[in-house]
Formats: C-alpha cells, structure tokens, sequence
C-alpha cells in the first residue's frame, strides 16, 4: 500500500519563558515523530492531552511548520516553499476540527460558508453551479436545502459539525485530519456524525488521520492506531492487533483505563491500571519518558531512552522492556 | 437494601425564559439509599444538572421549584432557608462540579480553600486546620500534602485540583456526594484513577454518592444503580447490571447499542435531535426518534411503573394501560 502523507522525524517545540529573568525554556510538543499514512486507511492518533496529538494534526495539515523534519504529500514536501504552503496542496488535505464554533464564522450564512470554499476549488463556476455543487455536498453530510440560507447559530452543535465536513470536501481533498471531531457532541448525535464521516471517507475515497481519546471510536473505525506520549510515538500497529496485544505499557495503560474499550480489548492486566499524571512536558524525566507512571520499569530506563523499533510485521514500540534491549 | 438518605418525591423544576418555560425537571422521583452510587445519566438537556442543583438547594432564578419534594434525611431541602442550607451543604452534603477551575480562586492556596470549609462549619480560623487538610490531601492521594497545602491553584493539574475539590467535597464526612461530571474536563487515565478514588471513599466513609455523567460507559462501571433521563424525564431506573443486561425502555436500548462499538460497523445512532423543552413533544418525549412508537405514543404521556424493582416510563413495557 502506498503512502499519502509521509511525517518525517518531526519537531516543534514552543519556547515559553518563565518568570521575570526566567531562561528559554521549551515544550516539546512533537518531539521527533515518523510516521505514514496510507492510501485508503484510517489512522486513530490517541494519547492524553499534552501528548502532542493535536500539534502533529495541525502539522500535517500544513497549519503548523515543524521546526525540523518534513511532511511529504505524495513526495512533495508541503513545507518546502517560502512562508506558506501552497494552495494546491492545501486543498489535497484538509482540517476538522473540535469546536465547530470557532471554525464557522458566526456571520455567514451556510450559503457563504461553502461558497467560498467551492469557489477557492473552481473560481470559474456560476451562480447556479455553486448552488448545485452546495446542495451535493448538503446532502453528502446528510443535511437538506432548507440548511442553506441559516447561521451557525441556527443549527445544532451536530449539524455545525456536519457544515465544517462539507466545507472540508467542497475543495475535494485527498487527506482529511479529523481532531476530536465528535468529542463535543451528545452520544447520540456523535454516532450520527460519526457515520457521516465515514461515509464520506468511502464516498470521497479520503485517506484519514482521526485524532481522539476515545478509544470505543477507534476500535470501531480505525485501522491502525498510533499512541502518542509527551511528543512522542510509543507504539504504531494494526487496531486490531494493538487492541489484542497492546505492547507498550502505556497503550495497556490507555486501553485498561477506558470504559469504552472494555468490550474490544483484551487487555486487562490491572497492573496497568492507570496511576500518576503525565510529567511536566517542560522537564520530561531522562531516559524514557514514561517511567514515572510506568509499573515494570527497570534500572535501564532510566538510562537510555528507547527508539520507535519494528518488532513484528507493521508494529512498531519503543519500549526496552519489550524490545528486550 | 439500606435506608434512604434522599428522597426526589415528583419533581418538577422550571425555567421562566423569554422564550418560554423550560420544563427542565418534569415529574422525577427517585431515592437515593444509604452507601450507594447512584448514576444519572443524559444527554445535555435532559436535565440531569438541574436535578443536581435542587438536590443541593443550588437552584436560582429564573429555575422554579413548582411542585415536588426533595427529602434529605427526611427534611425537605426546597424549604429550607439560605442560612440552613448552608448548615447542610458542605457539610452533610458535599458537592463536587465538573470544572475545578471554576471553584478554586485563583488567589488563595488549595490548603486554605480547604480549611475554610471547616472554618465555615466549625468556626475559628482556617489557619488552626491545616493539618486536618494534610490528612484529607492524603486521603484523596495528593502526593507530598504538606507541601501542596500551600500550592495555588494554578500550580496544580486539571486532576490534582480535581482531587482538591474533593477533598473539599468530604471534609466534613458528608451523607451524601453529589457529583455533577467530575471528571468530564479529564483524561481518561485520570478519569479512572478518580473514579477509584470516590470508590474508596465510598467504601470509608459510607457516604452515598449521587454520580451524574453524560458518560454512559464511566456510570455502568461504577454506580450501583442507574437513572436514565431523557428530556426532563426518567425514562429507566434500575440496577446498573439488569440494564446493561436487560434495557427496557427504547431509548435506554439505543444509547446501550451506540455504547457497543463493533469493529468496522456502522455505529447505531439514534436518528433527529433532542428535543426542546420549551415544546417538548407530546405523548412520551422520546416518541419522535423512537423505532417502536405507535399512535398511542404521541398522545398519551407514559407513567412510570415497577417492573421487579425497575421503574420503566414506556407504553411497550409493563400494563401502562
């Protein structure tokens, strides 16, 4: 399978100064992440918050330029001309977002909210052809005509997310990034929004990188799961294989702690039940990052810090214990 | 089965708007027993926080108690006045809210946020209990209290001030914990650690715990019994292993369903939107989005009945006739 969107040992730290005579500090946000997204697949990106799922989204969208390492569209690095990236590549991937509010302007109509997104793809259509081409695209998230002419403000936190679909497809993308897309919605509009989107996944042929904390949503669409701690990726495998053998303690840790994947897992090893918070991503410990909540650290991971490794067919872990290094 | 700690005897709680009146809480009733964890569980709008608020005597205007009882220890807390509530919450009742942020000022150290929960009960100043805050720091494992007593909010995580918060919540060795989203705002490794954590509690103190959650997965493991609200009504009640077994009502059946996450399936969804509450719809509330609704459904306003200690609002189950 081939390759959409190729991360290469991303970085991107925000230096943030303490106190009056405070130094130059850094969190490191992304902190060397390699990672592929395949054409066709859904990619879940999970971890707590501050693990630097989000930054990585915008990353790859080309909202965010790392600091070093590139992002490739199909072999073009999408960061590689002046300032911004380029429009072409920026309607190839497109952007869903949390909180539909910040991301709808409150003053437009839904008319004006798509039309512009249609037009950007294809300056040259008429009046009637952008009517048409906004009803298509109304329909293809599961909402009528009679949407057309509201505001935001009009509709419910559902249907807005659904708005935000519709203008991310009006420019015919190829790679969708989805952040907590559903995190916000009540359970029974977020399975309606959820089935949208996956069919237009189907429909639109989309690549997908969906970033959540719910691990019910992976388990139930994704078809490899990259976990992410304090800036880094701690494991990368098939869904299916990580939610039956999860490797890394701190994915037994996510997969034990969720209610929601209680039915998927087979991981119930309550050792791993989750204790401590994540350390301050300012001072990560040395050596690996987890050891402060980690329950089968040794002596050594305290010393060297363990490397993203292969360790079967397309499953890959950073973990000494494991590696057996 | 225990005595009852709180009694909700046919409550009605309404919102004078503008727009309208909004019929958050619509005849509810339940009781809460003595060691238990009740769940109440919904959708936002479905009135579990309002519910919340009475059970606190938090309501205020533009909400308005119009009929109903809410018995704590047999004393009806809608009729008691500021000063009295005040004698009972915080100290009888401990309340813990969604956003700790919210709660903590900024300006003061938790420890002392804390003690003026005793001083505000017991008298003298706060100062004097700083070390009965250490134990309770201890008891809701803040790692180094005596240290975090003079910590500021702001130099807590989202999880510690959390546990402050509940620290707060148990001081005074409360009957009752009301708990409005405690760890919504979290990550669900912390999420689990606090749930643990009230589970001890409950287990040393004998408190009752009133759990109110949008988290449906969360609520079936931890509470004891399990309420379903849907647009200002009780829909279900009942243990929390029956109806994860056995749901009766329609809408109790497709939240369960949505909860069943199969591998590359479509999910269940339950199809419109929830209703307004200024027009609720008539009939049953839910008839609108149900796959079982007949003509009955959107005429008459199904009532509760017992079916084996199980309290179901639906005309397909039970003799509602």
């Amino acid at each position: 399978m081939s390759s959409v969107l190729n991360a290469i040992n991303l970085r991107k730290y925000f230096r943030i100064t303490t106190g009056l005579l405070g130094g130059r500090k850094y969190v490191r946000a992304v902190d060397g992440v390699t990672l592929d997204l395949r054409e066709g697949e859904v990619l879940a990106l999970v971890g707590e918050s501050g693990s630097g799922k989000s930054t990585l989204g915008r990353i790859l969208v080309g909202l965010q330029r790392p600091d070093e390492g590139e992002v490739l569209y199909r072999g073009i690095n999408i960061y590689s001309s002046g300032n911004s990236v380029s429009k072409k590549l920026r309607h190839r991937i497109q952007a869903v977002f949390q909180n539909p509010d910040s991301s709808l302007n409150p003053r437009m109509q839904i008319y004006d909210i798509l039309k512009e997104a249609v037009l950007t793809r294809n300056p040259s259509l008429s009046d009637r052809e952008v009517i048409e081409e906004i009803i298509k695209l109304l329909r293809s998230v599961g909402l009528v005509e009679d949407h057309i002419f509201k505001y935001p403000h009009e509709l419910s936190g559902g249907e807005k997310q659904r708005i935000a679909i519709a203008r991310a497809l009006a420019v015919a993308p190829e790679v969708l990034i989805a952040d907590e897309v559903v995190s916000a919605l009540d359970i029974s509009v977020r399975a309606q929004v959820m089935n949208v989107l996956m069919d237009v996944k189907e429909k639109y042929k989309l690549s997908m990188v969906f970033i959540t904390h719910d691990m019910g949503l992976v388990w139930s669409i994704s078809d490899r799961v990259a976990v992410m701690y304090l800036g880094k990726l701690v494991e990368l495998g098939p869904t299916e294989e990580i939610f039956k053998e999860p490797l890394h303690p701190y994915t037994k840790m996510l997969l034990v702690s969720s209610p929601a994947a209680a039915s998927a897992t087979a991981s119930k090893d309550l050792r791993f039940k989750a204790r401590g918070e994540p350390p301050s991503p300012i001072n990560p410990p040395k050596g690996c990052k987890f050891i402060t909540r980690c329950p089968i650290a040794g002596s050594e991971c305290s010393i060297t810090e363990p490397e993203l490794m292969e360790i079967s067919r397309d499953r890959m872990v950073s973990c000494l214990k494991v590696l057996k290094i | 089965m225990g005595e009852k700690v709180l009694e909700v005897i046919s409550l009605r709680v309404y919102y004078d708007l503008p727009q309208g009146t909004v019929r958050a809480v619509d005849d509810v009733s339940l009781d809460v027993r003595r060691r238990e964890v009740i769940g109440i569980a919904g959708e936002s709008g479905s009135g579990k926080s309002t519910l919340a608020l009475a059970i606190t005597g938090l309501l205020r205007p533009p909400a308005k108690v119009v009929s109903g009882k809410v018995l704590f220890n047999g004393v009806d807390i809608l009729r008691l006045s500021e000063d009295e509530l005040r004698r009972i919450r915080g100290r009888k009742i401990g309340v813990i809210f969604q956003d700790p942020n919210t709660y903590l000022n900024p300006i003061y150290t938790s420890g002392f946020q804390v003690a003026e929960v005793f001083e505000a009960h017991r008298g003298i100043h706060a100062k004097k209990y700083l070390n009965e805050v250490v134990k309770l720091f201890r008891l809701v494992k803040i790692a180094d209290p005596e240290r975090r007593v003079y910590a500021y909010p702001h130099q807590l995580s989202g999880g510690m001030k959390q546990r402050v918060l509940i620290s707060m919540a148990i001081a005074e060795r409360p009957d009752l914990i009301v708990a409005d989203e405690p760890t919504s705002a979290l990550d669900v490794t912390i999420q689990s650690e606090i749930m643990d954590l009230l589970a001890e509690i409950r287990e040393e103190t004998n408190t009752s715990i009133v759990m109110i959650t949008h988290d449906l997965a969360l609520l079936f493991e931890v509470a004891d019994r399990v309420a379903i609200m849907y647009a200002g009504k009780l829909v279900e009640l009942g243990r929390a292993s029956d109806l994860i077994k056995d749901p009766l009502h329609p809408y109790t059946k497709a939240l369960l369903s949505i909860l069943r996450y199969e591998r590359k399936k479509k999910l269940t969804s339950i199809p419109g939107s929830i209703p307004s509450l200024i027009n609720p719809p008539p009939g049953c509330r839910f008839h609108p989005r149900c796959p079982y609704a007949f003509s009955k459904c959107s005429k008459i306003e199904p009532k509760a009945v017992d079916i084996e200690g199980r309290l179901v609002a639906c005309h397909l189950v039970g003799g509602s006739e």
